[in-house]
């Protein structure tokens, strides 16, 4: 890998890092499909990683010679990074911290607040934070490993089976689909990857960030896969795909891949009649999340949008905000027009929402690997960057819609400069024009002002003037496409 | 609802409460007891009895404001013999008429709805005109909302507009005036204009007299609103339960301030307590009783009924509550009679209060959580009413 890519991811970094800053907090990428509905993408590989091959514990990769040295190979055989994943992981990955979380006096105020005993017990918190400490009947020494939080298997899959394979010679030749067969995880693809970030930066069966959790005090989750990814301190090296085009290809099947979940998500929400219902943390926070002052943005926000009447539950729309643009919808919300209908009835139908979610996600599960095969080329980035900043996307845009967009065009910057080449471009050229407009981006949806002491978890201010700065902002990037 | 109950708390004599409960939970639970040995009847009698009658729905019409002028507002003409004599009458103020028209907010219920944050509200939940919204004007007119109402559906602004642009207007115009607390006060609409309403009979014919006392002024109040319609705003029951038809909702009467308006910019209904809210009123009352210090700075003597008056009012009233105590428990009503304090009526109605308000707040919820649709209620069947939440 290039210094140039690791500056530009850095980069990347930058620009998320204080947007989805809140996230950070509880940051663990995790994976293992113990009680998960299979992923739709893939059914009979998934299958056969649910044959519960077990777990040997992060342990097993730390040996000097294997993953946990010191320095990156020298060589360019295999992956450089190789040897040194588990020291890269160990030092810098804040999944490595995910049990200790549960440990802080946070986590005990949030438990409390629940009723629950000690977080670290909780069967409801270990399924994200030490996903391999859960199940220790699913250990090969039948001990459970929660100190590792979310470690290597919880991504790569149990290693109980593929632990000797994969150290020898002939591993890097064997098809996705063997591997597969003995439970390791073929996260070079990146809708694969997607589904194993997403199954706890999303939620999925099991694992619920729900309105309580939130109340009690755990981050909101906002998702969004390549921004996330760029903060993750990268232990491989990324070959399948182009690098150029690695954010733009994340961001779209990470749209999809969140939907997905989503969807997925209130499908079990729905179904469980001992679930709250309707479940708040599916509703856009900032409608009800504000000081009760009059006048008041937000109720200048709720008259403009159609169909929308003061104090009424809005539909988040965090993981559904671009999935018409990526899915090239033509007719706007189409696939998910009834499902938000439902959804914004003041006590929605359970068995309605279950079925029209789940009729959603086979469509949008069925794009998923498409969008991730799918090559990508400069014209097909830039077209991107024009589609997200066209003004007539939405006129009055959720702080959620707006952030939503930002962190697409982010994306498709990055892949866009990469394939270009212009990273060093020089003042007043269109890329750097475009840079100028996302720092301004950034600094407009920042929940509180820079060097603000006060923690504010929601935007305060989102009115009139601030869309419209918003909104100018997003001109500036539609004027500049350079559209072949 | 606790914090109802405590906060008057702070502002009435410990020791006058103390005792004040003591004489509300035994006294009546021995009357009742001994009356019909029903201890049932103790839950809510008075609700149950009244629920149904609220001042502007006792079948009679409304007179407006004009009439009360005459007496309620004197100094604004010659003094008449007759106007001379009130002056001396302890029992009136006189200026009840004033109070209310310069001081108290009630008068400018319905130019609330002129304002610029009612517009903003009108704008936002897509009516045309609040100020002609059945829904607003249900709590913001002396009118009763059946007046506004086509067939039962909601809020018709041409029958609104009838109303503003006929001789009722001002009504309408005056905000919730003299009769939406103390009843409708004219005739009804029946044979010969039955029912009779109480603006005959309230008024002396001349001087007050002995008659006019024994007929009128300690009758009954019971007695006063089935026979005139004269709202009973003695009783604490009958006087909260009048107060939180505005103050906590009243669904079948179209009073309900839903989430809705809430998030259009409706100010919070503050958590109600009549006495708490009787005390923050201009009041253009005479208490029943004494005492020794104004409670907290407000000097408030002049709105307490002198100590003769009180007595004679006990003596003589016809009404239930002391009735029964005369008859039944002489040697305890001549305890109170001797030395009747304010904290004894109004610590009887901070309890009796807060129950009524609890139970109207059941009763929206319960209206609320009904699957039925109902033309006044327009959140009927769109349960959670999110309004009924914290």
């Amino acid at each position: 890998m290039s210094t140039s890519h690791t500056n530009w991811l850095s980069n990347c970094a930058l620009f998320s890092a204080l947007l989805v800053g809140t996230v950070s907090h509880g940051d663990e990428f995790a994976t293992s499909s113990f009680e998960e509905i299979p992923p739709p993408h893939s059914t009979a590989r998934t299958e056969a990683v649910i044959a519960m091959p077990k777990l040997v514990g992060s342990a097993s990769c730390t040996a000097a010679s294997c993953h946990g040295g010191s320095d990156r190979a020298r060589v360019s055989i295999g992956d450089p990074w190789s040897p040194v994943a588990y020291s890269m992981w160990i030092a810098s990955d804040p999944h490595a911290h995910s049990y200790s979380t549960l440990l802080t006096d946070e986590s005990a105020r949030m438990v409390a607040k629940l009723g629950l005993g000690a977080a670290h017990e909780q069967q409801a918190c270990l399924a994200c934070h030490a996903p391999e400490g859960l199940h220790s009947e699913f250990t090969v020494s039948h001990r459970s490993t929660p100190f590792d939080g979310v470690g290597c298997e919880a991504c790569h899959g149990p290693a109980e089976r593929w632990l000797d394979p994969h150290k020898n010679a002939g591993w890097a030749g064997q098809s996705a689909a063997h591997k597969e067969s003995l439970g390791f995880r073929d996260l070079d693809d990146l809708g694969i990857r997607s589904h194993a970030c997403a199954d706890c930066h999303v939620g999925s069966p099991g694992r619920d960030v729900n309105h309580d959790l939130i109340a009690a005090g755990h981050p909101r989750l906002m998702f969004e896969m390549s921004a996330l990814h760029a903060r993750l301190p990268k232990h491989w090296r990324d070959e399948r795909d182009s690098i150029q085009t690695l954010d733009a290809k994340l961001w779209s099947v990470g749209q999809a891949v969140s939907a997905t979940k989503s969807l997925a998500q209130l499908e079990a929400r729905a179904a469980n009649p001992h679930a709250a219902w309707p479940e708040f943390s599916e509703y856009d926070c900032y409608a009800c999340h504000h000081n009760l002052a009059e006048p008041s943005w937000r109720q200048e926000n709720s008259a403009l949008r159609t169909g929308s009447k003061p104090g009424s539950l809005r539909w988040g729309e965090w993981n559904y905000a671009l999935l018409p643009l990526v899915r090239g919808e033509t007719d706007g919300d189409g696939l998910l027009a009834e499902l938000r209908q439902e959804m914004s009835q003041t006590l929605p139908n359970r068995d309605r929402a279950r079925s029209l979610a789940q009729s959603a996600r086979w469509s949008v599960a069925a794009d998923v690997s498409s969008l991730a095969a799918m090559p990508l080329d400069l014209y097909q980035i830039e077209e991107t960057l024009r589609r997200i900043s066209q003004p007539e996307l939405v006129v009055n845009p959720s702080w959620d819609f707006a952030a939503q967009r930002f962190l697409g065009l982010a994306a498709m910057h990055y892949s866009s400069v990469a394939s270009s080449g212009q990273w060093r471009s020089q003042p007043g050229t269109a890329a750097s024009n475009r840079r100028l407009s996302l720092v301004e981006l950034r600094r407009l949806l920042q929940f509180a002002a820079p060097g603000e002491q006060s923690r504010y978890n929601s935007p305060q201010q989102w009115d009139a003037v601030r869309r419209q700065q918003v909104r100018e902002q997003f001109d500036v990037i539609h004027a500049g496409v350079d559209h072949p | 609802m606790s914090r109802d109950i405590l906060q008057p708390i702070t502002k009435i004599t410990q020791y006058g409460l103390l005792l004040a409960i003591a004489c509300l939970v035994v006294v009546p639970l021995t009357l009742w007891a001994q009356e019909g040995g029903n201890q049932a009847e103790f839950v809510c009698p008075t609700l149950h009895e009244k629920q149904d009658a609220t001042p502007l729905a006792m079948g009679r019409r409304l007179v407006g404001t004009l009439g009360c002028e005459r007496c309620h507002l004197l100094g604004q003409g010659e003094l008449t013999e007759f106007s001379r004599s009130l002056l001396d009458d302890p029992w009136v103020l006189n200026n009840e008429y004033a109070t209310w028209r310069n001081s108290d907010r009630h008068a400018q219920a319905y130019a609330t709805l002129l304002g610029k944050r009612s517009k903003r509200m009108g704008s936002l939940l897509g009516v045309a005109d609040v100020s002609r919204d059945a829904r607003c004007l249900a709590c913001h007119a002396t009118v009763p909302v059946e007046w506004m109402t086509d067939d039962k559906m909601m809020a018709n602004p041409a029958t609104v507009g009838a109303i503003l642009d006929g001789p009722g207007s001002a009504l309408v115009t005056n905000g919730i005036s003299c009769e939406a607390c103390h009843g409708a006060a004219g005739n009804g609409t029946g044979p010969n204009e039955t029912p009779k309403g109480w603006n005959g009979p309230h008024k002396p014919e001349g001087l007050i007299t002995e008659a006019f006392k024994s007929t009128w002024r300690f009758n009954s109040i019971a007695d006063k609103q089935a026979t005139n319609g004269f709202y009973d705003v003695r009783s604490p029951a009958s006087r909260t339960r009048m107060c939180v038809s505005c103050h906590v909702g009243d669904p079948e009467r179209g009073r309900l301030v839903t989430h809705e308006m809430y998030a259009a910019g409706h100010p919070p209904l503050p958590a109600f307590e009549v006495e708490t809210f009787m005390r923050d009123m201009p009041p253009h009352w005479r208490v029943l009783g004494t005492s020794e210090a104004p409670v907290d700075s407000r000097p408030d003597t002049l709105h307490q009924k002198p100590a003769n008056v009180t007595r004679e009012f006990l003596e003589r009233t016809n009404d239930s509550y002391f009735a029964k105590l005369r008859t039944d428990k002489p040697a305890l009503f001549n305890a109170i009679t001797d030395n009747f304090h304010t904290s004894f009526d109004r610590t009887r109605s901070l309890a009796v209060g807060a129950i009524v308000t609890w139970a109207q707040s059941s009763r929206v919820t319960a209206a609320l959580a009904s699957e039925e649709s109902h033309p006044l209620i327009p959140s009927a069947g769109r349960w959670p009413e999110l309004a009924v939440f914290e």
